[in-house]
């Protein structure tokens, strides 16, 4: 998952489009390792040692690692699935595109 | 996702599924059990582990085999059916007759066995025997992972019927639960039951709060906030810098919000 992520923030890196993480990791180090290693390049909420169980994964009920949510640039939630529908997101990037001309 | 037993792998997330399959699968012995039923249960659960164990390591030979015979994606199933072990389970529930010892046991049988006949026998059982008890409600908390034997038919007439007969909220509340979670974790599911699923979970998450999973509120939550369609609602938090974000922060743009973990 980590290529591809890391080539959409750079593709859409002008594009209205933001790559928002929610981190499980239970320690800091872990993360960062994480970030190091892989080249990670977006921002992640860290939910602390509570890990799998943090508030955030806790409240919107993720059960299943990764979920991926697809929110438009209206704020609408349009997908919610343990993989990335890429069609879906270049469509969405399109909308964004759209209405800011 | 329609069938939650099969499990579908790409070569590179194989290593990481195969460590995690050796690495769970502690069976969690029931509290409140009597020092002599704890000691049964424990034998019983470490036949079970040894049971499970043996399929785990076919089930991995065989993806094995079907990776090195040049498959992209292995498809496994894990077992999760182990009647001769229920069998021995019904078995001491029987030596703990009437007393909540009983409940453990055959809860723990109803979830081993597939022939739907003998979960319907543990299952009458325990409305028979245990209907006083205020410990029925790990019976049923346990109704939803039922519905692959009984069907959601059979599942759901058992709920009503605790919901009916049980003198204790708290069992009561664990039953409603029992029924909104067969409909509400069937995602995407857009069928009339949804509003009563709601409903059944807002009155499970009144009448019994404590006894409920962590994760009754968000399932309320995802039902009601996060469904398709719906405008996300904002998160706080910091990132791993400690610096406060919100996602209204990104607002007017397309957010792909990623839930991950680096394990």
């Amino acid at each position: 998952m980590y290529p591809h992520e890391r080539s959409l923030v750079k593709k859409h890196a002008a594009a209205p489009f933001a790559l928002i993480g929610v981190n499980s990791d239970k320690t800091k180090e872990r993360v960062r390792q994480a970030i190091e290693k892989n080249g990670i390049n977006w921002r992640s909420f860290w939910q602390g040692p509570a890990g799998t169980r943090g508030e955030i994964s806790t409240r919107w009920n993720v059960r299943g690692w990764p979920t991926v949510v697809l929110i438009d640039h209206k704020g609408v939630i349009r997908a919610r699935a343990h993989s990335l529908d890429d069609d879906l997101l270049e469509r969405l990037i399109n909308e964004a595109k759209a209405a800011r001309n | 996702m329609k069938n939650r037993t099969s499990l579908v792998l790409t070569m590179l997330s194989f290593a990481c599924v195969s460590s995690c399959l050796h690495a769970q699968r502690r069976i969690a012995i029931p509290e409140h059990l009597s020092p002599e039923a704890k000691k049964e249960y424990e034998r019983l659960a470490s036949e079970l582990q040894e049971a499970q164990a043996e399929s785990r390591k076919k089930m991995m030979e065989n993806a094995r085999k079907a990776r090195t015979g040049g498959a992209r994606t292995i498809s496994i199933r894990m077992q999760r059916s182990f009647p001769k072990v229920a069998d021995e389970f019904v078995k001491q529930a029987g030596s703990f007759a009437k007393s909540d010892d009983a409940i453990a046991f055959l809860v723990q049988a109803s979830r081993l066995d597939d022939r739907k006949e003998s979960v319907q026998k543990i299952m009458a059982k325990l409305l028979a025997d245990h209907i006083e008890s205020k410990r029925l409600a790990d019976a049923a908390l346990g109704l939803p992972a039922l519905a692959r034997t009984l069907g959601n038919d059979g599942v759901n007439a058992i709920a009503a019927k605790i919901i009916e007969k049980s003198p204790h909220k708290s069992v009561q509340g664990a039953a409603f639960y029992a029924r909104s979670t067969l409909v509400l974790d069937r995602r995407g599911n857009k069928s009339e039951g949804r509003e009563r699923a709601i409903a059944d979970l807002r009155r499970a998450l009144k009448l019994a709060p404590d006894v409920l999973p962590a994760r009754a509120k968000g399932q309320l939550y995802e039902a009601e906030k996060l469904q398709v369609g719906m405008v996300a609602p904002n998160i706080v938090g910091k990132d791993i810098d400690d610096v406060d974000f919100e996602l209204s922060d990104y607002k007017g743009k397309v957010i792909m919000l990623d839930f991950w973990g680096d394990w």
